[in-house]
Order: C-alpha cells, then sequence, then structure tokens
C-alpha cells in the first residue's frame, strides 16, 4: 500500500457526514482561503506546531535543530510559530525531545494501512451510529494514490468512506475516486469566481489555476449521475 | 411545576442542615432503662422506642408525609454507632463545607447525656479497639477506609414486595415462621426466634408511626380553615391509616407506603447509601395504569405525588460524617439513586408511562436527592435514551446511565438467577445489586497508587518513613517490569488480606450487637430464614472492597516499564530520587513521564494492556473470599470523593502526578491524559471485563456546543450505545466547560445553584472542597470541531 503525509486523525468527529466519525486530515493543499481553520494543513509535508501554553523554557529544542533556526523559547509567547520557521525543514527534531509536547508535527508520514488501522478502531462507533470515515484537508485529492489506497482499504472493511473536496482537481481523478466514495463532502468555497480570487489570495501551487466553478458544478452533476451521494455546503 | 410543588421544593432548598438530638436522646432512654431482653429485640424495641415518641411532623401543602428528624433537614444522630464528640459537633458547625447547624442546647445535651452515656460504647469506639496494628497503620496511612466506622452496613434496596403485601401480612409470615421453629433439631432455633420476635416488634411499630400521622392529619384537618386543604388532610390520614399496615391500594398509598419503609430504615440504624425504592416505574405503573383507568387519577396528579415524594428525600440530608469518612464521602447527597426503565422480570422492554414521568420529574425537580439514574437496556427504545440525553444535556449531571443488559450478566455470573438479576440494577453511585434480595456491603475504599507506592519504597511508606507493607524487594534490583509487576500484586494482597480480616471481625460485630431487623422484614429471605440482615439472612450476600485510582496507576506502571525498563531514559535510582523531590528541580523528567508515556484513555493498547493485567491483579486479590454472611467478596471501581482524600496522602508518582494531588476518578482516565476523544476514552475502558466486577464508573466531560441540537443528542445516543455494545456499566456525563467552573470558583456567589457530577452523585460545585473543584476542571473536556 501507498504512504501519505497525515496532518491529524480526529475521532468523534461529529460535524463531518453522517453518525460518529474519524476524520483523516490529509495535508496539502491548493487553496489558501484566508478563513481555513487549519492552516498547517495547506502545505504539503510535515510542519513543527508550536503551543506555547505547554512550554517550560527547558531550550532543548534549540539545541537538536540542524537548521539552527530556533532560539529558546521561555517567554515566545503565542507569537513564536512565525519566528525563524522559515528555514525549518520539518525534520522532526525538536518536536521529538521536547517533553513537555509544546512542539508536535503537524503531519506525519504513514503508510494506507497504517491509517486505516487507526480508522477501524473506531468500528463499533461507525457501526452503531451509521457513520465512518471522512477525507479532509487540506484537499484530499492532493495525494490520489494514497486516498485511492485509503478509500480501497476502507471499502474492504466495509466502512463508509467521505471525501471532503473542494473539487479542485482533474476530472478524470475525481472520477476515478468517486467509484471508492460512498459519499462527497463538496465543498463549494464560493459560487463568485471572482469574489473567490480575491478572498482565495494566493495559491500554494501556482501552475494551477483557481477553480472554476461552472466545472466544479458540471463534475458534480457527473458525479451525481454516477450514483455517489453529494453533500454541498 | 405547580405553586404547591415550587413553594416545598423552595422550602427545602432554602431550609439549613440541622443536627437535632431528638433520636439520640430518645435512644439514650431507651437504653438507659433498657430491660434484659436478647439484642435483636433490644434493636426492635429501641425502634419501637423511636417510632412511638418522635415528633410528627406534616408541612402546610404536603402530601406524601413523615420526616426522619422533627422537621425538614433536621438530621439526627446515632450514638450508638458513633458519638459525636463536642468538638465534632464544633466542627460540623463551622466547617466550610457540609456544614450542620449545632446549637448551643444541642451541645448542651450532647455534653450532659449523649457522650456520658455512648462514649467508648459505640460501635465506632469498638471497632477501632478491635482492628490490630497493621490494620490501624494502613488506615492511618490512607491505605484504605472503612464503611463501618461510622455508619451501619447497608447498601440493599427495596424489590417489589412492599407493593404487594402489607405489614400485617409480613406479621403473618413471621408468627408462621415462629410457629415452624424446631428447637429440638435446629440448633440456632432460639436465635431465630428471637430474631424474628424483633422483627415482629418493628413491623407493629411502623404501623404506629403511620397511625401517628393519621391521628395528626385528622386533628389537624379538623382544624383547617381551606377547605380543599382539610380535604388533603382527610385524604392523607386515610392514606396512613391503610398503609404500610395494608398493601397499597392506590399511587397516592405505594408511594406513601414506600415513605415510611423508607423512613424505618433510615432510623433505624445510619446505614450507607440510603435505601432506595429501585425499580420506581415499574413497582407504581400497575397503580398508575388502574388509577388513569378507573378515572381516580390524573397525569398531572400523579406527577405532582411523585415531585412531593421527591422533595422529601432532599429533605433528609445524609446526616454528619467526620474524620475520613467525611474525607471519603464529603456530600449532603445519601445516594438514594432511583431507577428507570431497564427489564421486567421477564425480560421485556421495561420502559412504560411512569417512566417518561419520572424523567420529567428528574428534569423539573433538578434536586440533588434522590439521585436517579436510567438502565438503557438494548431492548428500551432510542425515545427513552433520547429523553434522558436531554436532561443530561442541561448540564447537572443527572441521569447516570447503567447498561441494563450488562448488570444482568454481572449478577447472573455472580450466581443470581436470571429473574432476580432482572429485577436488580444499580444504587449508590454504581454498585449492582439484587433489589429486595441482596446484602452487597461497601466496606472501603483501597488506594491502589499507595500500593505502588509503597512497593517501590520495598514496604517502607516514605511520607513516613513508616514500615507499612511486606520486604517485596529493592526496585533498583528489578530487571524487568514483571519483578515489579509480581512485587506489586504481593504488596496488593498483604493490603487486602488485612483489609478482609478487618471486615471479618466488622460484620461480626455488626450481625452480633447491631441487628436490623426491621430492614431483615423487607428484603428476601430473612424472614424465611429467621436470620438478620447483618447475619446473612438476604438471599444473596456479598461484600465489596472499592478499588481507586486504577487509571493513575495504569500510567504510572506504563511510565515505569516505558521510561525505565524498554527505552531506559532514566533508571529507576533516578526516578525514585525525582519523585522524593517532589520533581523540584525536575520539571523537564515530569514533562516527560507526563508527556511521553502511553496513557489510559486513548484507545493506546500498550497503557490499556497494563492496565487489564492490574485490573486482574485486583479481580484475584479480592474475588470470591468468603465473607462471614456466607457470601463472598468482590470488587467495584468507584471512588465517591475518595481520590481526593488518597491523593492527598500519597507523594509523587511516576505518572508525574505532584505529591497531594488527586487520583484519578472510577475508571475514568487521569484528569487530562484521555488526549484523543470520547470514543478513545470509551474503547479504553471497554477493555475492562467490566462482567467481573459488580460496578465501575466512567465519568466524561463534554462542552455544552458538542451537544447541541438535535444531531449533538443522536451522536451522545450512538456513543452511550457503542459502550454498551463493548459490555460497559456505566456513563456519566458533565456537561459545562472549564470556563464557567472557572467563573464559579471566582464568585461563588454567582453560582450557588451550580451543580456538576461528581463521582456516582451530582453536587453544588460551591460545596465542593477546592481540591476536588480543580480535578473537575482539570478533566479533559471533550469539545466539538
Ligand atoms: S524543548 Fe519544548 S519545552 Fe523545551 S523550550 Fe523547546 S518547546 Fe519549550
Ligand atoms: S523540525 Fe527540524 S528543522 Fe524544523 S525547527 Fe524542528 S529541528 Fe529545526
Amino acid at each position: 500500500m501507498s504512504g501519505g503525509t497525515v496532518f491529524d486523525i480526529m475521532k468523534y468527529s461529529v460535524h463531518d457526514g453522517p453518525g460518529i466519525r474519524t476524520t483523516v486530515f490529509l495535508k496539502g493543499c491548493p487553496l489558501s482561503c484566508h478563513w481555513c481553520h487549519n492552516p498547517e494543513s495547506q502545505l504539503p509535508g510535515p510542519r513543527v506546531m508550536f503551543y506555547p501554553e505547554r512550554c517550560i523554557g527547558c531550550g532543548v529544542c534549540a539545541g537538536v535543530c540542524p537548521n539552527g533556526v530556533l532560539l529558546p523559547l521561555a517567554g515566545a509567547g503565542e507569537n513564536h510559530p512565525a519566528a525563524g520557521l522559515d528555514k525549518c525543514t520539518g525534520c522532526g527534531r525538536c518536536a521529538a525531545v521536547c517533553h513537555a509536547g509544546a512542539r508536535e508535527m503537524a503531519g506525519r508520514e504513514m503508510t494506507a494501512a497504517e491509517v486505516v488501522r487507526e480508522i477501524e478502531r473506531d468500528v463499533v462507533f461507525y457501526d452503531q451510529s451509521g457513520g465512518g470515515v471522512t477525507f479532509s484537508g487540506g484537499e484530499p485529492l492532493m495525494q490520489p494514490d494514497f486516498l485511492m489506497a485509503l478509500l480501497a482499504g476502507c471499502r474492504d472493511r466495509e466502512i463508509h468512506t467521505a471525501v471532503d473536496t473542494c473539487g479542485f482537481a482533474p476530472r478524470d481523478q475525481l472520477l476515478e475516486i468517486s467509484k471508492l466514495t460512498d459519499l462527497f463532502l463538496y465543498d463549494l468555497k464560493m459560487m463568485n469566481d471572482r469574489r473567490h480570487r480575491q478572498l482565495g489570495q494566493t495559491y500554494t501551487l501556482p501552475d494551477l489555476r483557481p477553480p472554476d466553478n461552472e466545472k466544479i458544478k458540471t463534475i458534480a452533476d457527473r458525479l451525481y449521475s454516477t450514483g455517489v451521494r453529494l453533500l454541498t455546503y | 411545576m405547580n405553586q404547591r410543588v415550587a413553594k416545598l421544593r423552595q422550602q427545602s432548598l432554602d431550609t439549613v442542615p440541622r443536627i437535632t438530638t431528638e433520636r439520640a436522646e430518645l435512644i439514650t432512654d431507651f437504653y438507659r432503662s433498657a430491660g434484659a431482653h436478647s439484642v435483636p429485640v433490644l434493636r426492635a424495641m429501641a425502634f419501637q422506642h423511636l417510632m412511638e415518641k418522635k415528633a410528627i411532623y406534616i408541612g402546610p401543602g404536603e402530601l406524601i408525609v413523615g420526616e426522619r428528624g422533627p422537621e425538614p433537614k433536621a438530621s439526627p444522630t446515632y450514638p450508638e454507632l458513633c458519638c459525636h464528640s463536642l468538638q465534632d459537633l464544633d466542627i460540623l458547625d463551622s466547617r466550610e463545607k457540609i456544614s450542620f447547624a449545632v446549637d448551643h442546647e444541642a451541645k448542651r445535651v450532647y455534653r450532659e447525656q449523649i457522650i456520658p452515656f455512648w462514649q467508648g460504647r459505640s460501635m465506632r469506639d469498638i471497632i477501632f479497639s478491635q482492628m490490630d496494628d497493621r490494620w490501624q497503620a494502613a488506615y492511618q496511612a490512607g491505605v484504605f477506609t472503612e464503611f463501618m466506622e461510622q455508619r451501619a452496613p447497608g447498601h440493599t434496596v427495596l424489590g417489589d414486595k412492599i407493593y404487594r403485601l402489607g405489614m400485617l401480612d409480613f406479621i403473618a409470615d413471621i408468627d408462621a415462621a415462629l410457629a415452624g421453629l424446631n428447637y429440638l433439631d435446629d440448633p440456632i432455633a432460639y436465635d431465630k426466634r428471637e430474631e424474628l420476635r424483633a422483627m415482629r416488634i418493628c413491623a407493629r411499630a411502623i404501623i404506629t408511626f403511620a397511625e401517628r400521622h393519621a391521628d395528626l392529619a385528622r386533628a389537624m384537618a379538623q382544624a383547617e380553615p381551606d377547605p380543599e386543604r382539610k380535604g388533603e388532610l382527610e385524604r392523607i390520614s386515610a392514606v396512613c391509616l391503610r398503609v404500610p399496615a395494608h398493601a397499597p391500594s392506590t399511587f397516592w398509598e405505594a408511594l406513601q407506603y414506600y415513605w415510611f419503609v423508607h423512613l424505618g430504615v433510615i432510623t433505624e440504624l445510619n446505614t450507607w447509601d440510603a435505601f432506595n425504592p429501585g425499580r420506581l416505574d415499574q413497582h407504581l405503573y400497575p397503580f398508575y395504569r388502574r388509577g388513569i383507568e378507573v378515572g381516580s387519577l390524573t397525569r398531572e396528579q400523579a406527577r405532582e405525588l411523585l415531585q412531593c415524594f421527591w422533595i422529601k428525600f432532599n429533605n433528609q440530608p445524609a446526616p454528619p460524617k467526620v474524620g475520613v469518612t467525611a474525607e471519603e464521602s464529603g456530600t449532603y447527597t445519601d445516594f438514594a439513586n432511583i431507577n428507570s426503565g431497564g427489564l421486567r422480570p421477564d425480560g421485556a422492554d421495561g420502559v412504560n408511562e411512569v417512566t417518561y414521568l419520572v424523567l420529567d420529574v428528574i428534569d423539573e425537580m433538578r434536586l440533588l436527592q434522590p439521585s436517579s439514574n436510567i438502565q438503557l437496556s438494548k431492548k428500551n427504545p432510542d425515545r427513552f435514551l433520547k429523553r434522558a440525553l436531554r436532561i443530561v444535556r442541561q448540564g447537572w449531571g443527572q441521569p447516570s446511565i447503567f447498561n441494563a443488559d450488562i448488570i444482568v450478566q454481572e449478577l447472573v455470573r455472580q450466581g443470581k438467577t436470571v429473574a432476580d438479576a432482572r429485577c436488580g440494577g444499580a444504587s449508590g453511585c454504581v454498585e449492582v445489586g439484587a433489589f429486595g434480595k441482596e446484602s452487597y456491603i461497601l466496606t472501603g475504599y483501597l488506594n491502589l497508587v499507595k500500593i505502588l507506592e509503597i512497593t517501590l519504597h520495598n514496604g517502607i511508606d516514605p511520607c513516613t518513613g513508616e514500615r507499612l507493607g511486606i520486604e517485596t524487594g529493592d526496585p533498583r534490583s528489578f530487571s524487568s517490569f514483571e519483578d515489579l509487576l509480581v512485587a506489586f500484586k504481593k504488596q496488593l494482597q498483604y493490603f487486602v488480606d488485612i483489609k478482609v480480616q478487618g471486615n471479618n471481625i466488622i460484620e461480626r460485630l455488626y450481625a452480633t450487637r447491631m441487628p436490623a431487623p426491621f430492614l431483615s422484614l423487607l428484603i428476601d429471605d430473612c424472614i424465611a430464614r429467621g436470620i438478620d440482615y447483618n447475619a446473612g439472612g438476604a438471599r444473596y450476600d456479598s461484600t465489596y472492597i472499592q478499588g481507586v485510582g486504577l487509571g493513575s496507576l495504569t500510567d504510572c506502571m506504563s511510565a515505569i516499564r516505558h521510561h525505565v525498563f524498554d527505552q531506559s531514559n532514566l533508571t529507576m535510582e533516578q526516578l525514585l530520587a525525582v519523585l522524593g523531590q517532589d520533581f523540584s528541580g525536575s520539571e523537564k523528567v515530569r514533562q516527560l513521564l507526563l508527556n511521553k508515556t502511553h496513557r489510559y484513555g486513548n484507545d493506546d493498547d500498550y497503557a490499556d494492556g497494563i492496565m487489564q493485567q492490574l485490573f486482574d491483579a485486583y479481580y484475584d486479590a479480592v474475588n470470591g473470599r468468603p465473607n462471614t454472611r456466607g457470601g463472598v467478596y468482590r470488587i467495584n471501581l468507584l471512588p465517591t470523593t475518595c481520590h481526593v482524600y488518597f491523593g492527598a496522602v500519597t507523594g509523587a508518582t511516576p505518572d508525574g502526578r505532584k505529591a497531594g494531588q488527586p487520583l484519578s476518578e472510577g475508571i475514568s482516565p487521569v484528569q487530562g491524559a484521555d488526549r484523543r476523544s470520547p470514543t478513545a476514552v470509551i474503547s479504553s475502558a471497554a477493555k475492562m471485563d467490566h462482567l467481573r466486577t459488580g460496578g465501575t464508573l466512567l465519568n466524561q466531560k463534554f462542552t455544552p456546543q458538542v451537544l447541541e441540537g438535535e444531531d449533538g443528542i443522536d451522536k451522545l445516543a450512538h456513543l452511550v450505545r457503542s459502550y454498551f455494545k463493548l459490555d460497559g456499566h456505566h456513563i456519566q456525563f458533565n456537561v459545562v466547560s472549564a470556563a464557567t467552573l472557572r467563573a464559579a470558583q471566582a464568585e461563588p456567589e454567582k453560582y450557588r445553584d451550580l451543580i456538576v457530577r461528581v463521582a456516582g452523585y451530582s453536587d453544588y460545585f460551591c460545596d465542593l472542597g477546592r481540591a476536588l473543584q480543580d480535578e473537575i476542571i482539570g478533566r479533559t473536556e471533550h469539545r466539538t470541531f
């Protein structure tokens, strides 16, 4: 099975589709919407997160950083994550030595098998509630092979799946994935293209154009005609 | 609620608990001039004296009548069990939390009459004088507590028999049993005779007590100018003449009968975990249905009567506790816990119209007492669960939720018949019993974490330097986690043995000196056997030791296994040194232990596997050992407020907990250690074999946002059902944000009516000690995202 980068796995997720769900946040997003509630998930690789309220100021992290970007953090306060992190390669050494859990890696390389094993742990809750797993992001379609492997693994285990997407992906890929997905949570960010461009501001991957809502609607219609359930919001 | 109920409820809430010396004086009078009778007969005559002489109270507007003291919230004392000293009375009067007003006159009575007569003769004095040095040392150090040192064995719940039989019927049964005694072949025929005679006196006495209420109500009716109230008083008088002498014929009579019986039980002795009516909805349903059918009762009248009945419970604060008992159970709540729903004796869905009425009453009354729970079977409709969860969502902690199907299995595993098991349920906090047929005595809490602390010091209590346990080896010489586990098991067995030996003596002290003939009347098969409840007369007899701190113990063991043995992050020597300093100067190590340990409550098999081993160790140390009443010892896992007391006497621990901090409560994870999700907590907790316990307690805390809307209720319902599919025993919820609790700490005046779930019961947040408040705030708060 292939692997990919997972930003987080949240259990007892109750707003991402029917029943009790596990939401798997895959890293990477082609958009960078200003309202995004987990901007850390936008970048494709693992990133280090800093929780200032847990930091005891021991300074151990600074000692292990190969890029020497980190200063001791005592009193760094809320603003610290921005300071010096541009040089961070996401190697994770600081998080490994931080006993306080103030540095943690956002995003882990995981195999599909590992992720599916984690998803499977809550099967009793899905069975009881008609729930399952929701793949979200970032934009889960940024890691298409990984996503396909995850969906296939879930289907093998009779676990209901949903993909929470902005639809910003090649049409064929979407159709391919639709075959393995029980439900699409289609996130139409803004139906007005110009407004979307204004608010979306910058795009992580320059070679992709901002989403064309007409196209997305067309794809949605196509998906709908294949029998996939769609929820838009 | 109507005006009458609102007034009575407010009165109950506003009245300050006070000590009344009424009972103490009457009992002392009686024993001063007591004749040369057998012990059971003396106890029965003392009960009779109380029933004949105590003041009768019928308050304005009341429909259900009778008080334990001379008026609502006047709490009697039981000097034959625990004779309070003048200093105790001062403490009760002046302590900040759970205080009782003690007036000058009460102190005078105690000084002049009660103390001179009872000092040195109370059960408390006798028990402490009978315990050996090892018991005393372990007790003082906080290794365990002792329930019976100032309260009598209780812990039973009434079955259905009072709804079928009156006291006169019981008297007929007793007479038949007396006539059948065989003095030739039965070596204990004499003992049986005395016990049966005692029961007979008690049955008569409770009838007298009811008749005195009937007389007063009639006299009040005659003087009453308001024709409506006059009619009510006449009705009260008629009801009290009928019950408990005869079986009840109406809804009202059924409630009043139970209430007299309740008062009898809690007046005879100060039993633990106040008796309760158990499956009230099922008991009342036939009366309800008949009343509605013949037009003598409306749903609104039934509601009003139930509400009046509820207020009666709230009028009886748990009698004043002192010393360690006050620490382990610091609350006015006396744990009467009414069960709704569940199964019928034939195994069918037990939810009926009265069930929903009871849920409405719980919702409207919002009283600490009685406590309430639902018994949820897979056969019960979702409507029932959701109705209960809508009450839970309001955030005052009631009702708690039990797995009715698993309770049946737990009871059957213990040897009860299926029918008896289905009539059982949960009482106190979470304890299972066969209602009406079992004596299931809780004997005290066991501090599992303290035992580990002692193990880590080769038998020495590091808090005092005293040798408390046995030598199980210097842990610095242990080469594997298994070595530690073996040592811990030996130490555990040693302390459990001390506790069991003490219990066996205490059980016999109660059996021989403090029988409970009135309670015995009510519990099968005491009459048939001619044996007292306290001596093994009940059909089933269990003795429990309640384990405390399993979550903390698991995390401690997991930390040692991971950091000392698996990863060699630090040596045992270093660990012990850091603990000895209470982590001062070693915050980094503390953080390592706190954050980089596999911890229980995260569906992490490493930690949960250790929990299972420790659970087995505890089970093996206790379960199945014979008690003195023909039954056996069993385990359950609940703390009341004891996890705070036990934490206070336990030094720094390998899970990163600082000295003196509370332990984990029930089977909940350590406060804040469960970082994943409510489903992960449930999965972890479900890895324990609940079927081998007599009750486990799981607390979950949610922010109100999680449960918003119908969707929030649906998902919570699924969460509960999922836990129960996994054989979980009990779950309860706090729905309140830490921010609200902190605000209540800062400005208690504004939050006087804020109620939270503590352990197996709810309490006013502002009545809790600071340590307990902090502990509740520290519990993981599951949010939505
Ligand atoms: S290692 Fe962790 S606790 Fe220490 S300074 Fe760095 S972030 Fe803070
Ligand atoms: S992840 Fe690696 S590069 Fe980034 S801050 Fe931590 S140690 Fe430095």
